[in-house]
């Protein structure tokens, strides 16, 4: 008889702590999410003026080089494989011209700050020539300074060609 | 000699007047026990997550193509304790040997107990917290850090969503 009490006490107590929360277990539910982002090649440029003026010339002996009035700010921002090989360059339509009367393009030349962009160059209007390159996906700031060569040679007129800027991102 | 002697007619007597009188009342007390252990169930509307491709100037942070997630936190929790809705992510953004941090990714949460937060792959952030048991649903909208210093890829993530309820 006194077993079976003691049994009856000690099932009792055991269901009761089995009862309380700090035998409770924390319940736990999962989910997942898988995250997809393209990014695809890009190319942006950004040239802070389409026009690009010299003074009107003066004497080739006192002014051999005649500087544009005003620098151009260029900004490239450009996204591609991590090795990919991005360029600005830049073409000239043709030599400056006046009617019939020409400049060759050659005495158009240029010379740039920023980090990625060449120091300076030379117009040419067969073969586009590099402006900046930069490896990698990234964005740049630079500016490019034209001068032209002053010559007696030239015939007066009022002189013009046209520059394409290409900005790559393979 | 007859079917009952003399000295058993006493007992039947007794036994007689047992068997007439009213049955006595007893009452007994049992316990019903039911164990509600804690539970967890957590749903989301979607299992993928997909950012188009976008120009980083006019679209800085691109929102989810699929707008956002809804979640559905069911926890039966102990009286009073935080149910809390984590997610962790498993890694960077990765594309072969590229890599977008995750805290590229953000969020931006509706709903009673949800909160914004920044992805993370080491720490995991938190969705949501409640006290107690009960149903919660919430939204969460994706967003994706634009930008032009990204290698072109196709990354990939997962994401690890976890519900406890103490």
């Amino acid at each position: 008889m006194k077993k079976a009490v003691w049994s009856g006490i000690i099932v009792a107590v055991g269901m009761l702590a089995l009862s309380t929360p700090a035998f409770a277990q924390a319940a736990q539910a999962t989910g997942n999410v898988t995250v997809n982002a393209n990014v695809n090649a890009k190319a942006k440029l950004t040239i802070s003026a389409n026009n690009i003026s010299f003074p009107t010339t003066g004497d080739p002996d006192s002014n051999p080089v005649l500087a544009a009035t005003s620098a151009l700010t260029i900004d490239v921002k450009a996204r591609t494989s991590a090795s990919g090989n991005v360029t600005l360059t830049v073409l000239a339509g043709g030599d400056l011209d006046s009617g019939s009367a020409t400049i060759a393009i050659s005495n158009l030349t240029w010379t740039s700050t920023g980090a990625v962009f060449n120091a300076s160059g030379t117009s040419n209007a067969s073969t586009a020539q590099p402006v900046a390159s930069f490896a990698g996906s990234g964005s740049y700031s630079g500016s490019q300074s034209y001068s032209l060569v002053n010559s007696w040679a030239y015939t007066t007129g009022n002189y013009t060609a046209t520059l394409t800027y290409t900005l790559t991102a393979p | 000699m007859s079917l009952f002697s003399r000295r058993s007619l006493p007992f039947l007597a007794l036994a007689a007047v047992a068997f007439t009188a009213p049955a006595a009342a007893q009452t007994a007390t049992a316990t019903l026990s039911g164990n509600l252990g804690g539970l967890a169930k957590l749903s989301l509307s979607s299992t993928t997550l997909s950012f188009p491709d976008s120009n980083p100037d006019t679209v800085p942070q691109i929102p989810a193509a699929g707008g956002a997630i809804v979640i559905t936190a069911k926890a039966r929790a102990t009286a009073g304790a935080t149910v809390t809705l984590t997610v962790l992510a498993t890694d960077d953004l990765r594309s072969g040997l590229d890599t977008i941090p995750i805290t590229a990714l953000t969020w931006t949460a509706s709903g009673a107990g949800f909160v914004n937060g920044t992805m993370s792959r080491q720490v995991p952030q938190v969705v949501g917290t409640w006290a107690g048991s009960g149903v919660q649903t919430g939204t969460q909208m994706f967003r994706f850090q634009n930008s032009w210093a990204y290698a072109t890829g196709t990354y990939s993530v997962s994401l690890v969503y976890t519900l406890v309820a103490p």
